[in-house]
């Protein structure tokens, strides 16, 4: 069984309905409404955007679903991306906002840990230009906040 | 690997929060400092950092200025250089980062002996802890907490040896405790130190015990050296009443 995903600029995707379903919103789209050929406006989604996640979805079809796993140290996980998903991600950040919008956790997840591999290690000076963040601190604020976090560096 | 992230603010907060989540404490502190939004969205996370992983590790950055420690590391070089880290921190510590939490949970190598408390610098604004879990006897700090409510000794990595022998030190640490108006528990996590019978020791005290100190007990398992945080997340196992001078008799034999 198929299904008919809509992008936001009105591309058809026709997807496997278990791949589609990867996303829990279109899952939960597809109980609400029952059995229907109608197809599913992604209002949120590009095409451009959607085909990556398609891309993803069919990749990790498979794969179980994710159970919430009860952890204390989320940061051990944040190395175990799988290298095709690091492969994946090499992508627009407009990846993790689909991710989010069409609740694959697991994609978000990935996302989440890419983002945080490149911010580690870095300098504040370092993220920001990374992300093309500007720096919004007024001058006072950023010497204060830089004093208070100095004896941190000094290590 | 390269990501293009051109507008990072589109990112909402709940997802940089969840970033945040997985950073280490130095990449986390560089974030507070990256922008207004970083710094509020992620504030939050800096204590919780602190509090479920480096508890143990000593990894974040409030570890290195752990006071009252006489192991010399590059930081602890002379009484003098080791006040002034002590002064800094402190400061740091009641600064916009931290000042304004309720909980902290910090860990460190500091207690070491009667000699070393009363050290602590007396021009700290009082932080508004409430609740207060540390991993060591020391506590000579706590005059700058006197909003706490509930203490927390978690004593399951202390050795054997560094059990407060020294009857001067417990009485100070008596008389700091006491001085805290508002504290109504205090949470007690160990193992059971070696030839000591908690169980026989908490069921005998119990009729003696003085009704000022309420001391939760919390008895951590035997095995392995330091305890899972699962263990500490647990509820009391059982509610009893010990005075600190019982806790001491126990530690010291």
């Amino acid at each position: 069984m198929t299904v008919i995903l809509v992008s936001s600029d009105n591309q058809d995707f026709k997807v496997d309905k278990e791949v589609a379903e990867r996303s829990i919103l279109i899952k939960n789209m597809l109980e609400d409404v029952g059995e229907s050929d109608s197809p599913i406006p992604l209002p949120n989604v590009t095409a451009a955007v959607l085909t990556k996640v398609i891309e993803y979805c069919e990749h990790h079809r498979n794969d179980p679903v994710q159970v919430p796993e009860e952890t204390d140290d989320p940061r051990k996980r944040s190395n175990d991306i799988e290298e095709w998903d690091m492969k994946f991600m090499q992508v627009d950040h407009e990846i993790i906002l689909a991710a989010n919008y069409l609740d694959i956790k697991p994609l978000l997840d990935v996302g989440c840990k890419t983002v945080a591999n490149i911010i580690k290690g870095k300098t504040p000076e370092e993220i920001r230009k990374a992300f093309n963040i500007v720096n919004d601190f007024t001058p006072e604020e950023e010497a204060q906040i830089k004093k208070e976090n100095e004896w941190a560096e000094d290590r | 690997m390269y990501i293009h992230i051109t507008y990072m603010l589109d990112i909402p907060p709940e997802i940089l929060f969840e970033i945040g989540k997985l950073l280490d404490g130095p990449s986390l502190v560089a974030c507070l400092q990256v922008a207004r939004d970083w710094h509020n969205i992620l504030h939050p996370l800096s204590w919780r950092t602190i509090s479920h992983r480096h508890w143990i590790r000593g990894e974040f950055p409030l570890m290195h200025w752990v006071p009252l420690d006489n192991k010399s590391g590059p930081h602890t070089k002379g009484q003098e250089q080791r006040e002034a880290k002590i002064l800094q921190g402190l400061l740091h510590t009641r600064s916009i980062t931290f000042h304004n939490l309720k909980e902290l949970k910090i860990a460190g190598r500091w207690y070491t002996g009667a000699s070393t408390l009363g050290t602590v610098p007396d021009k700290i604004e009082p932080w508004k802890l409430q609740i207060l879990k540390i991993d060591r006897f020391d506590l000579s700090f706590l005059p700058y907490c006197p909003e706490v409510k509930e203490l927390t000794l978690d004593l399951n990595g202390i050795k054997e040896s560094k059990r407060p022998v020294d009857p001067l030190l417990r009485k100070k640490i008596l008389e700091q405790v006491h001085g805290l108006s508002k504290l109504n528990a205090i949470n007690l996590s160990m193992h059971c130190f070696g030839q000591v019978d908690v169980q026989k020791f908490v069921k005998d005290k119990i009729e003696t015990a003085h009704k000022d100190d309420v001391i939760r007990w919390i008895q951590a398992p035997r095995s392995g050296t330091v305890p899972q945080w699962s263990v500490r997340k647990k509820k009391p196992v059982s509610l009893t009443l010990l005075t600190l001078e019982d806790i001491f008799a126990l530690f010291c034999g």
